[in-house]
């Protein structure tokens, strides 16, 4: 449960023999205290008073205690069996609060752009529709890994985005989307500057992506990336990228101007000593001892800022469930301005503008 | 510190009826915000204390723990007094055998203010940790 305080309403409970009615009469008018309702079936009132309108009611003999009126809520908390043990990530980030708001729509088309993805796993086979992506490595249409025993990072990906959630199954994702899986490097982890950029033509060329997770990177970019990036932007993608684990200088693409580069926040309440910097980190999330999804219906611990990137692709799968009009720039600047300042004050070249905020981030969605 | 332990266990068992207190924490942090994850040892306690607090501060709280646990938060007075197994400490919010805590915590007035998570059981647990102050209005 979640509880907090409204200022000034308060409940009286009153003695049952006393009269509802001229209690009632007597708290509005010799008290001057407004009664917003009666508690039904019981002897009470909520009502709405200062300090000093209490201190004065509080000596009405007919009165048994006077509380504070406080909200509780449901605290989603899936039932997947290793979401409380193992998911750390998601609970510090407050995805739990979020939620609270929204768990995610199946209109929100996420593009994973990576090695395959089993998308047979139990955990992700509904979130797949019909088409489930293309493999731009092989050239067909199926996106799945070559080498299930060890191409083991699209799957993983995957599954902190939009692993089912509260299907008494291993591990929760980060919402309910649809995914459609872009497998762009082969089973050793690499990939060629021409299938990316075909992948992300792909993922432009999609109505219904709006948003494009790349968990992957080179420490120098080039002008085909470049191309994809702007018309994925150009179409109203949101561009999430890893920033990098050589703890130098920011990788391609998270790098470029437009793309939402994401640090790894370590276990230990601080940056990943491997995590990527530099002024094009934009922002933070859990990205150590991350448990997910891998081919063969099983699960795996991994590290990396591969694995914050998709925890922040979700988080912006939340945001466009409950406005659907936010623009990349929109979606950029509200993870921006609302995630938690972790390290030095103001921006700083680790965590961008901090850790990202689930709820916070969802709720500025909701108002903006 | 084990043999320690050991010591004030005998201590306590002649003693009869005085509360066990667990072992010392894992880490004793003074910050003002914490996200992450901790492991707390057998019959180990964690706790967050901040700088002095002001009253209308509100402090984030929020935890998940696989197994039996306990939180509650209290002043420093009380806290010395609940860790010397005085059982007159008083604490609150006390809440047992809770998978999950995510409380907003008014502070009521200034002063410094321990936040505590025990571990009764007799095996290791890794637990997820959100602390987050918020300066009142």
């Amino acid at each position: 449960m979640i509880e907090f305080i409204i200022a000034l309403q308060y409940i009286v409970r009153f003695d049952e023999k006393a009269s509802v009615d001229a209690f009632i009469n007597d708290v509005q008018k010799q008290y001057n205290v407004r009664v917003i309702k009666k508690v039904r079936n019981f002897p009470a009132i909520v009502v709405d008073a200062d300090s000093a309108a209490l201190e004065k009611i509080s000596t009405d003999k007919r009165i048994r205690y006077i509380q504070r009126n406080q909200i509780y809520r449901a605290l989603y908390i899936p039932n997947d069996p290793y979401f409380i043990s193992e998911q750390w990530g998601h609970f510090v980030v407050f995805l739990n609060r979020a939620w609270d708001i929204t768990t995610g729509n199946k209109n929100i088309v996420i593009a994973v752009i990576d090695e395959g993805v089993d998308y047979n796993h139990v955990e992700l086979i509904n979130q797949f529709g019909t088409t489930k992506g293309y493999d731009f490595v092989d050239d067909d249409p199926d996106p799945a890994p070559d080498d299930p025993d060890n191409e083991l990072h699209g799957t993983h990906v995957a599954g902190i985005i939009a692993a089912t959630m509260n299907n008494s199954i291993g591990i929760s994702g980060a919402g309910n989307f649809t995914l459609v899986a872009y497998r762009a490097l082969d089973e050793s982890g690499a990939g060629t500057s021409d299938n990316i950029f075909e992948a992300m033509l792909e993922a432009a060329r999609n109505p219904d992506v709006r948003i494009v997770n790349m968990s992957l990177g080179a420490s120098t970019g080039d002008s085909l990336m470049k191309e994809g990036i702007d018309t994925l932007l150009a179409r109203g993608k949101v561009v999430i990228a890893a920033t990098g684990n050589d703890g130098g200088p920011v990788n391609y693409p998270a790098a470029f101007d437009g793309v939402i580069g994401v640090a790894a926040w370590d276990t230990t309440n601080t940056i990943g000593s491997f995590s990527s910097r530099g002024p094009e980190v934009d922002v933070a999330a859990p990205g150590v001892r991350i448990l997910s999804t891998i081919p063969g219906n099983r699960a795996a611990w991994m590290d990396g800022t591969s694995m914050a990137a998709p925890l922040v692709s979700g988080i912006v799968g939340l945001m466009l469930t409950v406005n659907p009009n936010l623009t990349p720039q929109d979606v950029a600047d509200i993870l921006c301005s609302t995630a938690i300042d972790v390290l030095d004050a103001g921006r700083d070249i680790y965590s961008g503008c901090g850790l990202v905020n689930a709820e916070a981030a969802v709720k500025a969605a909701q108002g903006r | 510190m084990r043999r320690i332990i050991a010591s004030m266990g005998i201590l306590l068992l002649l003693a009869g009826c005085v509360k066990v207190i667990p072992e010392e924490p894992v880490i004793e942090p003074s910050f003002e915000n914490y996200f992450g994850r901790i492991s707390l040892q057998p019959l180990g306690y964690y706790f967050a204390v901040y700088g002095t607090l002001k009253a209308g501060d509100t402090v984030d709280v929020g935890y998940m723990a696989p197994r039996i646990s306990e939180f509650f938060w209290t002043d420093s007075t009380n806290f010395e007094k609940w860790r010397s197994g005085d059982s007159t400490a008083v604490v609150r919010d006390r809440t047992l055998n809770q998978s999950v805590i995510d409380r907003y915590i008014v502070i009521p007035e200034d002063g410094q203010y321990y936040f505590i998570v025990v571990n009764w059981e007799d095996t290791t647990m890794g637990i997820a940790v959100r602390l987050m102050r918020r300066a009142g209005q």
